[in-house]
């Protein structure tokens, strides 16, 4: 019941109770947020990636709980946006064969862990130390590596001679197919915002 | 706000959370049995329910049977698991019979019931296509297998534009638009749907033309082609033949020919005519072509199949590509199966290529 609290701060909405039933508390628990073709994005999951930038949030407007809860409700629009993306982009992928080994994951893992002055193991240590899902963690790193090499793929299709680009311009050519693919996969598919 | 993507990954670490462990400790809380019992209209249909701790009724409101249950991984007895009711509306929407699904908890202390409020969307009663007037239009539209779900579901509907106006596109309709519409009286529990099509213009082929050339034939290449003059001429089939149109010029030793295509629609959408325009380039000829690699058999039967590919003749990426097809039948023949893989070496500013048959053994 513990879980049950913690996300109540961030889901839970309070209604009188309706018509037709005794009157009791009604707590919504969760919810659907967007509808990506056949799948559903929950309230709550929706919740754990707004929780990552709750603090940033807090910080910067510490003082204004008007503008604070504007920040909130426009990170969760923005959020809810980057999670049907990836939802479509997963889909795109999948239908692409574009996957990601193992091997492959621990690099990116190894990656973050450089870009941000920590070793491997460090990074682990915090991982437990903050009690996170360490199956999650590794699930979000290949998806964005699917996602990366789907955009790459794309884009070499587009330019063959991708290759023989400088960095930088491997880099603004892949982001922009990445944005024009999401944009082709958004016209295709049946969405629906409920925020 | 801006966070990159590097720096994400990085919160995520360090973002609490929150009550994590919190979700396993419940998910192994002591349980009674739950039961399972028929419940009152107003109520909903009880799941299952439980007198000893946790969540006392898991509930289903919303719905004309208990088939709903049957998705549920949340019960009666146990502590309220926000992954597994998450889980729960993943699997009922995924069902494709709810437009929503909300969780609610209802009443407080020893008393509460987890509430699964639904939406049931309309069970179709019939699927109608409307509009289309032509023969042809009407053929393409027969051969599309819609695989009509039992209930109303608006992906399955914006699948089925998609696939509609790709049939009528690809038999030259270009122009075609397919909407649908669904016809549903107040809350009644059935729906009609209507797709209603404006197939537009069929586009003919008027005139193809084939510029540029001076090493390859006209009449070769046409041959090759599946645009016909007075046929319909759909995008994808112009598409085929530039595809075509490239290979084709790249087997006669063209290797930097390029090729742009024009098509030019008359206004009223009946006819195209194609242009493809060709800068051939210079014709790229073999200059020695040799085994490499781990080559176990003897030398007199690689050069039998190399006989095909003199120097001189014209770089043929096709020839190339039948030759690595018998140097791999030819090591499976004599029990020492190999990947072969042709390595193409083009000298910069010349046209002379060298190719080597790279052997691995298996």
């Amino acid at each position: 019941m513990r879980r049950s609290a913690a996300l109540a701060l961030a889901l839970v909405v309070t209604l009188a109770s309706g018509t037709g039933h005794a009157k009791k508390k009604r707590v919504v628990v969760d919810r659907i947020v967007a509808v990506v073709d056949e799948s559903a994005i929950t309230k709550s999951a929706l919740d754990r990636e707004v929780r990552l930038y709750r603090k940033q949030i807090e910080r910067a407007h510490a003082l204004d709980a008007d503008a604070r809860t504007a920040a909130v409700r426009d990170l969760e629009r923005r959020l809810l946006r980057e999670m049907i993306d990836a939802r479509l982009l997963s889909k795109a992928a999948e239908r692409a064969r574009v996957s990601v080994s193992k091997e492959e994951i621990e690099k990116g893992i190894a990656e973050v862990a450089k870009q941000n002055n920590r070793t491997v193991a460090e990074l682990w240590q915090l991982v437990a130390s903050e009690g996170f899902d360490e199956v999650d963690y590794r699930r979000r790193i290949a998806e964005q590596i699917v996602h990366a090499r789907l955009a790459t793929y794309e884009a070499q299709k587009q330019n063959p001679d991708l290759g023989k680009r400088g960095s930088d311009e491997q880099r603004r050519i892949v982001s922009e197919t990445m944005k024009t693919l999401v944009s082709q996969l958004r016209s295709a598919a049946h969405i629906e915002e409920r925020l | 706000m801006s966070v990159n993507r590097c720096s994400r990954f990085f919160f995520v670490l360090v973002g609490a959370c929150l009550g994590a462990s919190a979700c396993f400790a419940a998910a192994s809380e002591p349980r009674s049995a739950p039961s399972v019992e028929e419940a009152p209209a107003e109520t909903g249909i009880v799941c299952s329910s439980a007198d000893a701790g946790g969540i006392r009724r898991v509930i289903v409101r919303g719905a004309a049977d208990r088939s709903p249950c049957a998705r549920l991984r949340t019960i009666a007895g146990r502590g309220e698991d926000a992954r597994l009711v998450e889980s729960d509306i993943e699997a009922l929407f995924a069902t494709a019979a709810y437009a929503d699904v909300v969780v609610v908890r209802e009443g407080e202390g020893g008393e509460v019931d987890l509430v699964f409020e639904l939406e049931e969307r309309p069970r179709i009663a019939s699927v109608a296509l409307d509009g289309a007037a032509s023969e042809a239009a009407k053929a393409a539209l027969a051969a599309v297998a819609l695989g009509t779900p039992e209930r109303v579901d608006p992906a399955w509907l914006r699948k089925s534009e998609r696939a509609l106006r790709e049939a009528l596109v690809d038999e030259g309709f270009s122009r075609a638009t397919v909407q649908a519409a669904v016809q549903r009286r107040d809350a009644a529990p059935e729906a009609s749907v209507r797709f209603v099509i404006d197939e537009g213009p069929q586009t003919r082929l008027t005139r193809l033309v084939i510029a540029g050339l001076r090493v390859a034939s006209e009449k070769d290449l046409r041959e090759k082609l599946h645009l016909r003059a007075g046929a319909p001429a759909p995008p994808s089939l112009v598409e085929r033949d530039a595809l075509v149109l490239s290979m084709e010029l790249y087997d006669l030793g063209l290797l930097e020919s390029k090729l742009e295509k024009q098509i030019v629609t008359s206004d009223d959408g009946t006819g195209m005519e194609v242009v493809f325009t060709v800068k051939e380039g210079p014709v790229h000829r073999l200059r020695k072509v040799e085994i490499g690699g781990d080559a176990r058999l003897e030398a007199k039967r690689y050069a039998a199949l190399l006989a095909r590919l003199k120097s001189g003749a014209p770089f043929s990426r096709s020839v190339i590509q039948e030759v690595k097809t018998k140097l791999e039948a030819l090591h499976g023949e004599a029990g020492q199966p190999a990947d072969v893989e042709p390595k193409v070496d083009v000298e910069p500013g010349r046209t002379g290529v060298d190719v080597t048959f790279e052997i691995t053994p298996r």
